[in-house]
Formats: structure tokens, C-alpha cells, sequence
């Protein structure tokens, strides 16, 4: 049997696969210890031999909750205080009281060694180890659990950094070498990854051994930020590779969706309460940057390309001092939560849907939840009073403006990157990513919306179907010219060499690998790298992919390859999403309701979502509610369910 | 529907943002310079067909308000066709000082001129007499190539005549010639994304929306001055020299306030001076924005509305509005940080409860060239503590917000070793609330070259409010051959190979008296 498990918040989401079907389940979390809940879950369905994939977000708790271990960070003599300087910006332009990123290590744990490396790697200064028993025992006494070490140019030359971590190894500090974890150029983004790693083992650790022994001789994987997994041991050396794998498992669900149904081109969107997620599956395949940033801090390592908009359901509705209405940042959150929860009278999203009845109360969250409307109307009319409409345009414009705030960070995700959202397919899931689907796809002009089963398990399916995957980089700097490729190829079959042998380790034959080479490659003079796959013609495929991205390209430039790549995959045992008989004709609606929709009142049919076959058809306007979703539908939409009962929506008069 | 929309207002402010964000996107990724990649020394923004700015993507205070400047100057002295981009840099007709190039483009609907695109980023060579192109000038002509409004662009085609012309005037052709591209390639998009949305919303609507957009911000705005006191505030401050002997430069301000009016009168201020630290118009009124906008305390858009509500009392000649051929090049980054010193200081006496210590009130620009290379960066310093808070330190404050660059970006592209780079310890004034620390910065040089070094608060140190302290004063120092020599806070020199050169920034200052 194989377990995906999502641990959120409130919930811990469960999809079992023996072979044959999918059983889903839902259990409370419990987070003073996340072990406790999937002990529970596993215990309901018995059985003792499984393969187990969990996304976690212990590491990122403890980042955000400022719980890490308490680290020390050593550095290059006269550069300890790196982590404090940052990149010398501060985080808000305007406001007087000027404030940098969160500082990982305070001062007084900040060390500095004498020792120097050049830019070519030539070994200036040997790393003088005369005072380290000294400052070895200020940092016990100091309580350090976890060292940071980052000298200058170690991704050129780690010899001193090996040296002094291997010291401080010896006296029983758990230790992460910048030329390690990140091998790369680029003194503060490498520190900043090297000491959320090494402030997070201890705690990981912790984590992972308590889930090991747990689970008897069973194999388990932990999901990574760039949606692939891997075994316990590896995960105890890379935590930070975890702290960004909170929406991974929806994309990776996504991606599997989008192979299913061949749709190669996929816009996921995944609206919750306070925040939108939003990211892109091109031919199949994640995106994933290495630009990305948590609370201001910059995380140089590769994660699902993901924007995330502060547009949710449980965002606020407010008339600023301008006399203009605002939809968030600020959100109810689930306490005390929309208007409609009878805690409070903020108006949000939440609210305007329930006004307008696209959110019908006795069967949100499967007539489970009990709400309000009467709150909302409340909520609602207070703002309508002050924009001067109805209480019913006022509700929509809540909705149109933040559906505006998430077409502006899929615009982000895909136009600025040379695509066009027109060819991609929409796939939400989430609660409320139905609701805003087809409005998002008139304003981006996309045809097409997917909308897949097992909304409400949608990120622990994803678990599920992950891959194996490691990845490892090197710094290569040279320029492009003759002769090279044979060079590149020498230095990949290195990395590859370590990469097969990490693949046998963990398990992996050589029909279930794959390896991935890839070069970071830049015009000489440039700063930025654009990474593209080795193959035969990768520098012609380096200027296209220029010119697509920046609209020139420069034949006659020097181009210098910056980094090697190598993506190690390993295919885990395949799960199977079988595909059911159709049927034909119309699915039976439950109701028919008068809903607010697109500046006026439509009678819309409400359908249940487990009551539409394979194959049939509903008729639209239509609502199609499920437990844990509403997915809305205009006029202009067509729906069928597929064989997988996804929902298929088609833009009518559009040929598919 | 000629009414503003309370909630068509907000969508319409989604859709301008995202466009000019993302021309900003495709400058930053495309531009070769690390000044622009790495620093994001550029602004992107759109304007109505009349030249006012509706919608501002920035990193940059300094160029805020100095934007419609420009286009206003394109507007008046260029015919425009579609397909045309007009470069600019001069800072007597639209620009603000040489490094800062902007490229302006129309959008064309129907044969009409309805908007504006434009950005403008800080190259780190136009030429002049020093590498970096940031030197201690006695007049603008020693600063670099001064571009007047012309077409680089004409029927989308880059004139090369006048490309190859510019670029013969640099030092590093090849990276000028990337960064224009880059900037040329931001405002292809801009146009594109505004086609495709007057397409999908109508025209009239999108002009409309633009309008309003302006308008909205011009009320939010002069609800703020209503809030502060009417009275007349005035304050004094001193650059320390202009590097060519002058001491002592009084920057004065007089800021009246009635009802929903502000009246911002600098007649009382030095003559220009001989020394590049003057500046024109468009910097003095992007101060004064930068300032203004502070005291919004919501996220609404940046753009023309602003200065509608605000007037500008700037006597010709003075330090800050110079006449030509004063030097601009250190008035952009130095002068205008004390410019920003005299208006919050002026408006302590309004709103005392509000308003911050002195930061450290320079950028300290140091640049460096010689064969084949030339280099420009600037160093954080210490902010101001306020009430209820303590300055930080190590970082750049009001008018720049660049970022720096890296030791290892450094030290594998030019020839030069960072010895050290740390916070200088109890720079900060003391007070209820401590000013944030000063950096110190030290450069080994590996070869024979130039460098030439701009900075302030080298004479008297930040000011402290409510009784906290001063901020240190800044310090420049040069090792050569052993040997300790105390540097001007302005100059220009020769470097050899083995020079170690010393920069340390200036703290900010205290709040309140120290219990």
C-alpha cells in the first residue's frame, strides 16, 4: 500500500492506494506533535507493510514561529556580519521606521575566522584553526546547537570550509558548509540558505526519528520545496529543501491531472482562506525558480515557481480614506472568520459569495458548518452604503477586485515569462478556486477549466504520485567555445557519477532513474542566468530562450556557463487513476436557485458534485457543490464530465 | 458613466500596476550592468497622453517625481509618431543627472498619442572625466554625454547612427549597449500590455480609469496635509563642502501649511556652487514627493496627484535648482538626501510625534575604473531612530534603496579584494531610542586606475530629534605604502596597485533623551 499525507493547520489529509483504488480520509492535526495524527490515520486502515510520502511543515512552522535551533553562523574574518547587513535594502520604501529582512543569527553568535579564498579559487590564506578551542568553548557555553559556516568563494575552492567544519563535527555540533548545501556564487542568499539549514536540523531531526520509529521498517519519503521527495536520511542533512513544500503537493497533484487528461499547458490556483496560490505545469512539466523569498529573506534554492496573492475568501472589504473600496491584505482568517461564521462583521469574500448565492449556507462544507447570512448581508450592506450601490453589486465588486489581485499574479507567473495564458488550461482546487474560475478565465481569455475529483485531499493525492528527486549543482564559470562541451561533459560525468550512486543507494534501478543535465547560462557581463537542458545545441537554445523571455537575443555576445546542473529522479511505484465507463445524457441537477451573477439575477442549477456520472452533462448557469468545494459556471461555459469525472469546462463556441 | 467607480477604481489600479511591474520584470532580467540587475537601479512607469504618471513601478525614491519631468520635456519638444522611443539624460531638458538614462515611448490608438511608457535606469558609465561617471565635476559637461530629448527609436527601428554615437562616448560600449536594449525591450512590453488592455476594456474607459487614478490620489493626499497643523515650519541644515573649497552649505526651507494646501518655499538656500553637488528641478521635487509620500500611511498609488497638491517655491541658481552648466552629478545622491533631512526636520515642528532622527543622510558613491573596467556602488548607513523605535543599521534610507553587490560579484569581475565589510561599531546616536550603525567598507585595490568618491556627513554627523544624540560622522581614509592618509569627503584619485582605501558610513541619529 502507498500513503500520501498532507499535514495542514487543522486538518490531516489522507490518500491510501492498494494496488487498485483510492480511499481518501480526514483526520484533525495535532500540532504539538504532527507524528500523532498520521499514526492515527494509519492505524484506521491497518495493514503493516506501506511505502508512506508526507509533505511537512515542521520547518516551516519553525521559521515562521521563530523556533529554530539556536545557531551560530562562522564566516570569512571581517564578513561576520554578513547576515546582519544583508543586501544593505530595506524592506519598505516609505515607512519611516526602516526595517530589514528577519535576522537569523543575532550579533553576539556571529563569528569570524581567519582564512581567505579568491574568486578563482586560489587558496590566499590557509584558515588559521589556532583560536578555534577557544571559540569552541564560548559556543557551548553560549548553548549553540547548530554552525553555519560560510567563507568567501567556497563554491570555488571549500577547503577551508571543509576543514573548519570538519573540526567542529569533532566536538559534536551538528554543522552545514555553505559550499554543501549551495555551491554557488552570491556571499548573503548562500549564507541565508546555509543557516536555515543548519538552524533547522536539530529540529528535523527530531521530527523525522520520532516518525521513523513509528513505522517499523516501512519506507517513507518527506516532500521537498521543488515537488520531488526523499528518504529520511537525506532530508536529516537538506531540512531547508522542506521549508517551502507546503503548496507542492496540489501542483504535483496538478501535473498528474494534466498528463491524465493531456493537457500539457495547466494554470493551478489554489484560493484559501487569506491567500491565493497560483503557478504554471508547461508541457507537462513544474516550474521551478530559484528566486523566491520567505518574509523578505532570499531562498537561492530551487522551489515550485509559486505567486501567492494576499486575496483569499476570508480577506477584508474596506472603504479607504480615498472613498475606494479594498479587498485585503488583511483576512478574518478562520478566527473569527468571515461575517457569515457569526463571530465578527468584517465583509469579505466569503461574505459577498453567501450574498450573492454562490455560497448556499445549508450546504457549505457539506451542510456540515452552520453560518450566517443574515451576518453577511449585514457586513455587506455597510460597505454598500458607502460605495453607493446595491448590496448585490457591492458584493460582486468585492469579488471582481480580488479576483483582479489573483489575475495579476497569474499574469506574473505566466506573461512575464513569455506565456500566454490563453493556451493554458484552469485548474483550481482548494474551496474556493471553482468560485473564481470562469471569471479568471474571461479576463485572461482562457477556454479551458479542469476541475479535478478529490478537491478536498487534493495536496495529500499529490503526495502520492511525487517522484524521487535530488538535485545537485556546481559552480563551472567559463566561457563558451570550442572544445567546451567536452569539458562540461567531464564535470557532469563527476556529478552524475555521485548522483547514480546516491540513486542505487536509495533504492532506484537504472529503468526507474532519470538524470537531468542542465547549464546556467548568461551573456558574459550579465548577472542573471537562464538555465536550459544539455543537449547537442543548448547555446542556440540559450539565445531562443532569451529572445523569448526578453524580447533580444545577442549571437555575436560572449556566452559564459555559469552552473551545472544534474537532476537525479526516481520513479516511486506507479499509482494508477482508473478511468470509469462513461454514461451519457444529463446529470440529475438537486435544485434551482436565483443567484447574482455577472450585474444581474440568474436562475443558476445547483448540482452535487458526486451526483454527476463520467460522460454526462449539466446544464449551466450552473453550481456544482461538493464537500469541501463550490465551483461556479456562466453561460458561456459548456461542462462534461471525462472518464476521471474531472469537470470539463469549454468556453462555448470555442473548438476544443 | 463619467463617475469615479469606488470598485472599478481598484481593479483598474491592479491592472496599471501590473504593467508597469512587469516592464520592470523584463528590465531587471534583461539589463547586462549589476547596478540594474543586481542594485534594481531603475523605475518604470505610464502616463496619460498629457505627461501625467498614473501608475509607478519603482526601487528608487530619487526617481519619483523627476518622471513627468521628462516626459513633460519629450512631450513639448519632440513630434511624436508610433514606433517611436525618445532617450534622454539631460539634466536641463527632463533628466535628472547624466548616469540616469530614460527612454520614453507613445502608444498610439487610432493615430492618436493616448499614453506614455517610460523608464529610466542608472547606467554606471556615460563617459566624463572619471570611470563610474559619478567624478567631482565643476561643471556637467565633465560628467559624461549629455543626451537631449532624441529619437533612439523610429518606426520600431533603433536608429544605429545615434546608438553607435552614445556608445562611442563610454567607456564599456558593450554593457551600455545591453542595459539600452534591456530598456528598449521594457518598453515594448509596457506598449503591449496597454494595447492589449484598450482592446479589452475600451479605450475610453482605460483613459478614464487613468484620470481617476490621478485624481484619487490627489484627495487621499491633501487629506493628509489637513491633518497637520496650518502653520509655517522651517528648518536649516548644511551640506559639509562641495569638494572644490566651499564650505558650509546652508540648504534652507520654509513649509506653510493651510487647510488642504502646502506651499514649500527653499528661497533662503545657497547659490549653486562650483562642485558637482547642485541639482535641478526634477531632483528636488522627487525629495519632496518622497517625503510627502511617507506620510501616507496607505497603499495607494504613486503618481501625479501628488504634486498637484503641493507648491513649489524654487529661486533660479540655487543649490537646488541650478542653472546650466553646474555639475549634477553628486546633487542627485547627496544633495537630495539633505534636501530630505530639511523637510522632515521642518516638519518635526509640525507633527513632532511622527517624524524620524536624521538618517545617515548620504549615499557614500564610490567608483573606481581603469583599463577595461569601471565600477560604481553605494553604502548603507545608519537610520534614524524615531518614537517608539531604534534606527537600523547597514542599510541605504530615503532616496536610494539599491542593493549591494556581492564580495564574490565583485571581487570575480573587477580587479579589487574587499578586506572587510562589517558593521562600525557605536556609530549610532544614543538617545530613548538609539540611531542604527554605520558600515565600513575597505577596498584593496590590485591595479592602477582611478576612483573618485562622494559622500557627506563627513563635517557634523546626522541629527538627533527630542534630545537624542548625533550620528557619528562618516570617514574616509587611504592606506598607501602603510601610510594613513584622511581623504575629503568629495574627490577624485589616482589609485595604485596595493592601495587600500577605507569607507566608513555615518550613524543615525537618537530619539528622545537617554534615560
Amino acid at each position: 500500500m502507498r500513503i500520501g499525507i498532507d499535514t495542514g493547520g487543522t486538518f490531516t489529509d489522507f490518500v491510501f492506494f492498494d494496488g487498485k483504488n483510492i480511499i481518501t480520509s480526514k483526520l484533525p492535526s495535532t500540532p504539538e506533535n504532527p507524528a500523532n495524527s498520521i499514526q492515527r490515520g494509519l492505524d484506521s486502515v491497518g495493514g503493516s507493510s506501506f511505502e508512506l510520502v508526507h509533505g511537512t511543515t515542521v520547518a516551516t512552522n519553525a521559521f515562521l514561529q521563530k523556533k529554530m535551533a539556536r545557531g551560530a553562523f562562522v564566516a570569512t574574518r571581517g564578513f561576520e556580519h554578513l547576515l546582519v547587513i544583508g543586501r544593505q535594502n530595506r524592506t519598505s520604501l516609505f515607512s519611516f521606521q526602516v526595517k530589514k529582512p528577519f535576522q537569523l543569527i543575532p550579533l553576539s553568535r556571529c563569528y569570524g575566522i581567519e582564512e581567505r579564498t579568491l574568486a578563482d579559487g586560489t587558496l590566499l590564506k590557509p584558515v588559521v584553526t589556532s583560536g578555534l578551542p577557544k571559540l569552541i568553548g564560548r559556543m557551548k557555553k553560549q548553548g549553540i546547537a547548530a554552525i553555519g559556516i560560510v567563507f568567501l568563494h567556497s563554491y570555488r575552492n571549500p577547503e577551508n570550509e571543509n576543514k573548519v567544519a570538519g573540526i567542529f563535527r569533532n566536538h559534536g555540533f551538528l554543522v552545514t558548509a555553505s559550499s554543501e548545501i549551495m555551491p554557488e556564487y552570491r556571499e548573503y542568499e548562500r549564507a541565508v540558505v546555509t543557516i536555515l539549514n543548519s538552524s533547522l536540523k536539530p529540529i528535523i531531526a527530531t521530527y523525522v526519528n520520532n516518525l521513523k520509529s513509528r513505522l517499523d521498517q516501512n519506507r517513507f519519503y518527506i516532500m521537498q520545496s521543488n515537488g520531488g521527495v526523499l528518504p529520511p536520511e537525506r532530508i536529516i542533512d537538506e531540512p531547508v529543501r522542506t521549508i517551502m513544500s507546503g503548496p507542492a503537493g496540489g501542483v504535483i497533484a496538478a501535473r498528474r491531472f494534466s498528463g491524465l487528461t493531456r493537457n500539457p499547458n495547466i494554470i493551478t490556483l489554489d484560493m484559501g482562506g487569506t491567500s491565493t496560490d497560483v503557478s504554471i505545469i508547461k508541457n507537462g512539466q513544474l516550474q521551478l525558480t530559484r528566486d523566491g523569498y520567505m518574509e523578505n529573506l532570499p531562498l537561492r534554492i530551487p522551489i515550485i515557481d509559486i505567486a501567492t496573492v494576499g486575496a483569499g475568501g476570508g480577506s477584508i472589504a474596506k472603504i479607504d480614506r480615498g472613498g475606494v473600496l479594498q479587498v485585503g491584505p488583511e483576512s478574518a482568517g478562520a478566527d473569527p472568520g468571515p461575517a457569515c461564521y457569526g463571530k465578527s462583521l468584517f465583509p469579505t469574500v466569503t461574505d459577498a459569495f453567501v450574498v450573492n448565492g454562490i455560497i448556499q449556507p445549508e450546504l457549505f462544507l457539506g451542510g456540515n458548518m452552520k453560518i450566517f447570512p443574515q451576518k453577511s448581508i449585514q457586513a455587506v450592506t455597510k460597505i454598500a452604503s458607502s460605495v453607493g450601490k446595491t448590496l448585490h453589486e457591492t458584493a460582486e465588486g468585492i469579488i471582481m477586485i480580488s479576483v483582479s489581485a489573483i489575475e495579476k499574479a497569474l499574469r506574473s507567473v505566466t506573461l512575464e515569462k513569455g506565456e500566454d495564458p490563453r493556451f493554458y488550461t484552469l485548474l483550481p482546487f482548494g474551496g474556493a478556486g471553482g468560485m473564481v474560475a470562469t471569471l479568471l478565465a474571461d479576463r485572461l481569455g482562457i477556454n479551458r477549466i479542469l476541475i479535478p475529483p478529490y478537491q478536498g485531499v487534493f495536496s495529500a493525492l499529490g503526495m502520492l504520485v511525487a517522484d524521487f528527486q535530488k538535485e545537485f549543482s556546481r559552480s563551472f564559470l567559463k566561457p563558451f567555445g570550442p572544445g567546451i562541451s567536452r569539458e562540461i561533459e567531464k564535470d557532469f560525468s563527476k556529478i552524475i557519477r555521485e548522483a547514480n550512486r546516491v540513486l542505487t543507494q536509495d533504492g532506484f534501478s537504472e529503468e526507474n532513474s532519470v538524470i537531468q543535465m542542465e547549464l546556467d547560462i548568461r551573456y558574459r557581463g550579465q548577472s542573471f542566468e537562464l538555465t536550459v537542458p544539455f543537449g547537442p545545441d543548448f547555446i542556440q537554445d540559450f539565445h531562443r530562450k532569451h529572445d523569448r523571455l526578453y524580447s533580444y537575443r545577442l549571437d555575436d555576445a560572449d556566452c559564459e556557463i555559469v552552473n551545472l546542473r544534474v537532476l537525479a529522479l526516481g520513479r516511486t511505484s506507479e499509482i494508477r487513476i482508473r478511468k470509469k465507463r462513461k454514461q451519457s445524457g444529463q446529470a440529475p441537477f438537486l435544485d434551482k436557485k436565483r443567484i447574482y451573477f455577472n450585474g444581474d439575477f440568474q436562475v443558476f442549477y445547483v448540482y452535487q458534485r458526486d451526483a454527476i456520472q463520467p460522460g454526462q452533462d449539466i446544464r449551466v448557469p450552473a453550481i456544482v457543490v461538493s464537500d469541501t468545494s463550490t465551483v461556479v459556471v456562466g453561460r458561456d461555459f459548456e461542462v462534461r464530465a471525462d472518464e476521471y469525472t474531472n469537470l470539463i469546462l469549454t468556453r462555448k463556441g470555442v473548438a476544443e | 458613466m463619467t463617475e469615479m467607480d469606488a470598485i472599478q477604481i481598484t481593479i483598474f489600479k491592479n491592472i496599471f500596476q501590473s504593467i508597469s511591474e512587469e516592464m520592470g520584470k523584463i528590465l531587471q532580467y534583461s539589463a547586462f550592468s549589476p547596478n540594474i540587475k543586481e542594485r534594481k537601479d531603475f523605475s518604470c512607469a505610464l502616463f496619460t497622453g498629457a505627461g501625467e504618471s498614473f501608475a509607478f513601478g519603482s526601487h528608487i525614491p530619487v526617481h519619483l517625481g523627476a518622471m513627468p519631468l521628462s516626459v513633460e520635456v519629450a512631450l513639448k519638444e519632440t513630434q511624436f509618431f508610433p514606433g517611436d522611443m525618445v532617450i534622454l539624460n539631460d539634466p536641463f531638458r527632463g533628466g535628472t543627472h547624466l548616469p540616469d538614462i530614460t527612454l520614453i515611448a507613445p502608444v498610439f490608438y487610432k493615430n492618436n498619442l493616448v499614453f506614455f511608457v517610460a523608464n529610466r535606469a542608472h547606467h554606471s558609465d556615460v563617459g566624463g572625466m572619471q570611470a563610474g561617471s559619478m567624478p567631482l565635476s565643476s561643471e556637467i559637461f565633465q560628467e559624461g554625454i549629455i543626451i537631449p530629448p532624441i529619437k533612439i527609436l523610429k518606426r520600431d527601428q533603433i536608429d544605429q547612427e545615434i546608438l553607435q554615437f552614445i556608445l562611442s562616448n563610454v567607456r564599456s560600449p558593450f554593457e551600455r549597449k545591453g542595459d539600452l536594449l534591456a530598456q528598449i525591450a521594457s518598453n515594448r512590453r509596457g506598449i503591449a500590455r496597454v494595447m492589449a488592455n484598450i482592446e479589452k476594456y475600451g479605450f475610453k474607459r482605460l483613459s478614464r480609469y487613468s484620470r481617476f487614478l490621478i485624481d484619487y490620489t490627489e484627495r487621499v493626499f491633501k487629506s493628509v496635509i489637513r491633518e497637520i497643523p496650518d502653520g509655517e515650519y522651517e528648518f536649516r541644515d548644511f551640506m559639509d563642502d562641495d569638494g572644490f573649497g566651499e564650505k558650509d552649505i546652508l540648504i534652507s526651507v520654509k513649509i506653510k501649511v493651510e487647510k488642504e494646501k502646502m506651499v514649500i518655499d527653499f528661497s533662503g538656500t545657497a547659490p549653486q556652487v562650483t562642485g558637482g553637488i547642485n541639482t535641478n528641478r526634477a531632483v528636488t521635487y522627487s525629495a519632496v514627493l518622497y517625503v510627502l509620500t511617507t506620510l501616507l500611511e496607505e497603499d495607494i498609488p504613486i503618481n501625479s496627484g501628488l504634486m498637484r497638491a503641493v507648491q513649489l517655491i524654487l529661486p533660479e541658481n540655487i543649490l537646488v535648482n541650478a542653472s546650466r552648466p553646474a555639475g549634477l552629478a553628486g546633487g542627485n545622491v547627496e544633495t537630495s538626501q539633505r534636501i530630505v533631512d530639511v523637510l522632515l526636520g521642518a516638519l518635526a515642528g509640525a507633527v513632532p510625534d511622527k517624524i524620524p532622527a536624521a538618517s545617515q543622510g548620504t549615499m557614500n558613491n564610490i567608483s573606481f575604473g581603469g583599463k577595461g573596467f569601471t565600477y560604481y556602488e553605494t553604502l548603507g548607513g545608519g537610520t534614524g531612530a524615531g518614537p517608539g523605535f531604534h534606527g537600523e543599521s547597514g542599510v541605504h534610507s530615503h532616496m536610494t534603496n539599491s542593493l549591494n553587490t556581492p564580495v564574490e560579484a565583485l571581487e570575480r569581475d573587477f580587479p579589487v579584494r574587499i578586506e572587510q565589510y562589517a558593521l562600525r561599531k557605536n556609530s549610532g546616536g544614543k538617545g530613548k531610542f538609539n540611531g542604527g550603525n554605520g558600515l565600513l567598507r575597505s577596498y584593496r585595490f590590485l591595479t592602477a586606475g582611478q576612483a573618485s568618491i562622494l559622500s557627506e556627513r563627513r563635517a557634523r554627523g546626522p541629527f538627533g530629534l527630542n534630545g537624542g544624540g548625533s550620528g557619528r560622522r562618516g570617514k574616509n581614509t587611504m592606506i598607501r605604502a602603510g601610510k594613513k592618509q584622511k581623504l575629503n569627503s568629495k574627490l577624485n584619485i589616482a589609485i595604485k596597485a596595493g592601495d587600500l582605501l577605507v569607507i566608513e558610513t555615518p550613524g543615525g541619529g537618537g530619539y528622545g533623551k537617554k534615560e
